[in-house]
């Protein structure tokens, strides 16, 4: 009896539009627990905490999000990160701020359009390409370091990852930025519907004369582009460029795209449901230190709650496909 | 009666509303050799497939050495000693030749322990014996198509069964490897055992079999010893007497200027001196054995094997076309054969599989790189109310709809694309009548407008009722080019039968 009334239950939550803005809902209700649970979540000092450590992710996750879309993955973009942050770091203190900011974006496009280059003929091939340039650009970083960071920047660059406006730390600001941007950029041009068509069928895409190998490649460089800017705000509020940042980032950003419902075939997922993902991530986090759970255990709940998120978008969607049919 | 080994009884089957099969009743004797023929869609796989455990009856028997049989599973029809060999082979390109021999039939197998050296030793033994010159412990992947062949048949052969079952061997294989597999079939059938092949190529097979059973709108009508007929009245079995070209919808539109015109296309090993012109309004139907390259010219055309040689003008103009994208610039689209993996974009919903080539059509009136999505809406619902695509919403994805929908829904795509040119590579493949009339009616219209189709199938029937001109491939090679009141499907069959 109660088995059945769950059941229904489910039944219900999951036929509801709910299921498509789950990750929203989820992170609704985690909050309220949390701010029952625990007086210190609700508190602006801390929800600005949790926003400024989430910023690096989403922006992160924005660019993984288009590459995962395409069909592919991009497990570089924590070491893309890290040695794109230590050459702008470099360039910033020699030739000044602009320059050194631009410069940073640069290196982080290059070395995307170089994982671009290779992926784009070799479509299955991205998860062994990335994994390779992420070893490459992490060594390389720390050959340039010499495993010494670089520090010493300008007030103004500190503002980028130490600021607040509107009571709302700036990373964030940016991050969401982004997060909107991109959102448009995929919903609303026609390189956002070459992104969708390459990813749900890429053989279809060609024979629709979209122009494939330019779109990866593209794609793939905005994720390198992006990764430098999450550098550039974390460099900024670190206050110093280090060999080790970024490293084993890449895992949470797939995550926080997993769990924003972006399906790892490709084809499928939102921006803003990744956006809705990174800050569940960080909210759950938070949470688990407010409570003082120890970090090994804290990563053990990340990975339950990471498992879940992808049985239940995959039997959500599973259940729709059941009343589809049966509708028939 | 104790020389009948297999036998169907009153066997039914239909899909949705289509009967398949209307009443068939096959006997299978100890030792005999038997030819099951019939038209595409007269439903000898569907036998197959049965026997197979494939699909289940809806009605009628199958008997096995005068016992009745329940073959629910391949498990149950494997059990009973029925071997096949099926169209698509079912092999495993990712394991090696005897690994496929002897898959699931590992020799001496104890708790599930495979003894490698034992079946590479048979099978370099049985490859042997067939004149197959390989490496048992090569990947599968490495051979031909024709050796693939050999190794089902192999793999059958090892499983030692009591009944055979081939479901079209032989167009894949030289004259050599047939003789081979032949030799090797009658030491089979001398053991008492019955073979079926089941094919619509009858040239090699009338000299090797003792019966030939004719299918015909899922009917049995012949069952008789092969000595006692002729070339003639086997085709005339198989095709009846209607004139088909009254059964189709086919309108006959005003012809207008050449629009695409091929001087000697030729991809070598694939097809070879392919020259015709083709003017608005008119069918081009391009039909051939599986094989004879008519999906090969379609992408040619269509820009997907760029170092083609020879010439092809679109509206009179020489032009080298190096991919899809300038194919369809040039005015050139294509519905390719393998719908699933090729054309349609799965998991994405109907407006981007109907906007995609074209999203220049929903451009913002005043920003041009953003997309005016009210547009699209309007757009999309006007394209697929007017072919009759029955969707609940247009953010559904393409998975969801049947597949005669899917292929209006592709078709809807490229009249968006406005092209003068439309490639139909077996268009109405799997799908049922209603929604095969309602393609037909929409080729119509197509030229009607003053487009032009090429139109290819394996069905002679819809492609003599369509067309209003007809290329028959072989090998590559145009073997006939004939007119659309010239020709009947007496003179196709017999000119696809003479290789």
């Amino acid at each position: 009896m109660v088995r059945k009334r769950i059941k229904r239950l489910t039944t219900v939550i999951l036929k509801t539009q709910f299921s498509r803005y789950s990750v929203w809902f989820a992170l609704i209700l985690i909050a309220i627990v949390l701010s029952i649970v625990t007086t210190r979540f609700f508190t602006i000092s801390n929800l600005a905490n949790v926003s400024r450590q989430v910023s690096v992710n989403i922006i992160l996750a924005c660019g993984m999000t288009i590459v995962i879309l395409t069909g592919g993955i991009d497990l570089s973009v924590g070491s893309v990160l890290a040695f794109s942050s230590v050459i702008m770091a470099d360039v910033m203190l020699r030739y000044g701020m602009v320059t050194g900011l631009i410069v940073g974006v640069l290196v982080g496009a290059g070395a995307g359009l170089m994982n671009g280059l290779i992926i784009a003929r070799r479509k299955d091939m991205a998860f062994v390409v990335t994994l390779g340039t992420m070893t490459i650009w992490r060594s390389l970083t720390a050959i340039y370091t010499s495993g010494i960071p670089v520090a010493g920047f300008h007030d103004a660059f500190l503002q980028i990852g130490g600021g607040y406006f509107l009571s709302i730390p700036i990373p964030f600001w940016i991050a969401v930025f982004i997060a909107i941007l991109f959102k448009f950029i995929l919903e609303w041009t026609k390189y956002g519907q070459f992104v969708y068509a390459i990813g749900s069928n890429y053989t279809a895409a060609r024979n629709c004369g979209v122009k494939t190998d330019m779109i990866i490649i593209v794609s793939y460089m905005i994720c390198g582009a992006l990764a430098a800017i999450a550098g550039i705000v974390l460099t900024s509020r670190l206050n110093a460029a280090q060999t080790q940042v970024g490293l084993g980032y890449e895992m949470d950003v797939i995550a926080a795209a997993v769990i924003g419902g972006v399906s790892l075939k490709g084809g499928r997922g939102r921006v803003l449901g990744t956006l809705g993902g990174a800050i569940l991530m960080g909210v759950i986090r938070n949470g688990l230190n407010l409570m003082n759970v120890p970090v090994n255990l804290q990563q053990t709940i990340m990975g339950l709650v990471i498992v879940l998120a992808i049985i239940w978008d995959n039997d959500r969607r599973k259940l729709k496909k059941k009343e589809r049919i049966n509708k028939k | 009666m104790a020389d009948t080994v297999l036998e169907l009884k009153h066997i039914k089957k239909s899909f949705n509303d289509i009967t398949v099969l209307n009443d068939i009743n096959v006997s299978l004797q100890k030792g005999k050799t038997y030819a099951l023929i019939g038209n595409n869609g007269a439903g000898k796989s569907t036998i197959v497939k049965i026997l197979a455990g494939i699909y289940q009856a809806d009605a009628g028997q199958i008997y096995y050495n005068n016992e009745l049989m329940n073959i629910k599973n391949p498990s149950d029809s494997l059990n009973i000693g029925l071997g096949f060999v099926q169209q698509e082979l079912g092999l495993f390109d990712n394991l090696t030749i005897a690994e496929n021999i002897f898959f699931n039939n590992a020799p001496d197998e104890r708790f599930g322990i495979i003894k490698r050296k034992k079946a590479i030793t048979l099978a370099s033994k049985m490859c042997r014996d067939i004149r197959l010159k390989v490496n048992v412990k090569q990947k599968l992947r490495e051979l031909g198509t024709g050796e693939k062949h050999i190794v089902a048949f192999l793999r059958v052969l090892a499983r030692d069964p009591n009944v055979m079952i081939i479901d079209e061997l032989s167009s894949a294989l030289t004259h050599e490897e047939s003789k081979e597999i032949f030799r090797l079939i009658n030491e089979f059938k001398n053991k008492g055992r019955p073979v079926l092949f089941v094919t619509h190529n009858m040239s090699e097979i009338l000299s090797e079999v003792d019966n030939v059973i004719i299918l015909r709108d899922g009917e049995v009508v012949a069952n008789e010893d092969a000595k006692n007929l002729r070339d003639n009245d086997i085709v005339k079995s198989m095709l009846g007497n209607r004139d088909v070209r009254n059964k189709y919808p086919k309108l006959i539109a005003q012809k207008g200027d050449e629009i695409l015109r091929l001087e000697g296309v030729s991809l070598p090993g694939w097809i070879e001196g392919i020259s015709f012109v083709l003017k608005r309004g008119e069918v081009l139907g391009i039909t051939g054995l599986v094989g004879s390259g008519r999906s090969t010219l379609a992408k040619t055309i269509f820009g997907l094997y760029p170092n083609y040689k020879g010439s092809i003008f679109v509206k009179k103009k020489r032009l080298r076309i190096k991919n899809p994208k300038m194919a369809v610039q040039y005015g050139i689209s294509m519905l390719p054969d393998d719908r699933i993996s090729e054309a349609i974009f799965n998991v994405s919903d109907l407006k981007l599989n109907i906007t995609v080539p074209h999203l220049s059509s929903i451009e913002n009136a005043n920003i041009r790189w953003m997309l005016d999505r009210r547009e699209e809406k309007r757009i999309v619902r006007e394209y697929l109310d007017r072919l009759g695509v029955s969707y609940f919403s247009l953010n559904q994805q393409m998975k969801y709809l049947s597949s005669g929908n899917q292929q209006k829904v592709l078709i809807a795509r490229w009249l968006l694309a406005n092209t003068d040119i439309i490639i139909m590579d077996e268009p109405t493949k799997d799908l049922d009548i209603a929604s095969k009339v309602e393609v037909y009616n929409l080729m119509n219209e197509m030229v009607r407008e003053g487009k032009a189709i090429i139109f290819i199938s394996s069905d002679f029937s819809e492609i003599i009722g369509m067309s209003d001109r007809i290329i028959l491939l072989s090998q590559g090679k145009i073997a006939l080019a004939m007119d659309r009141k010239d020709v009947t499907k007496n003179i196709i069959l017999k000119n696809v039968l003479v290789d």
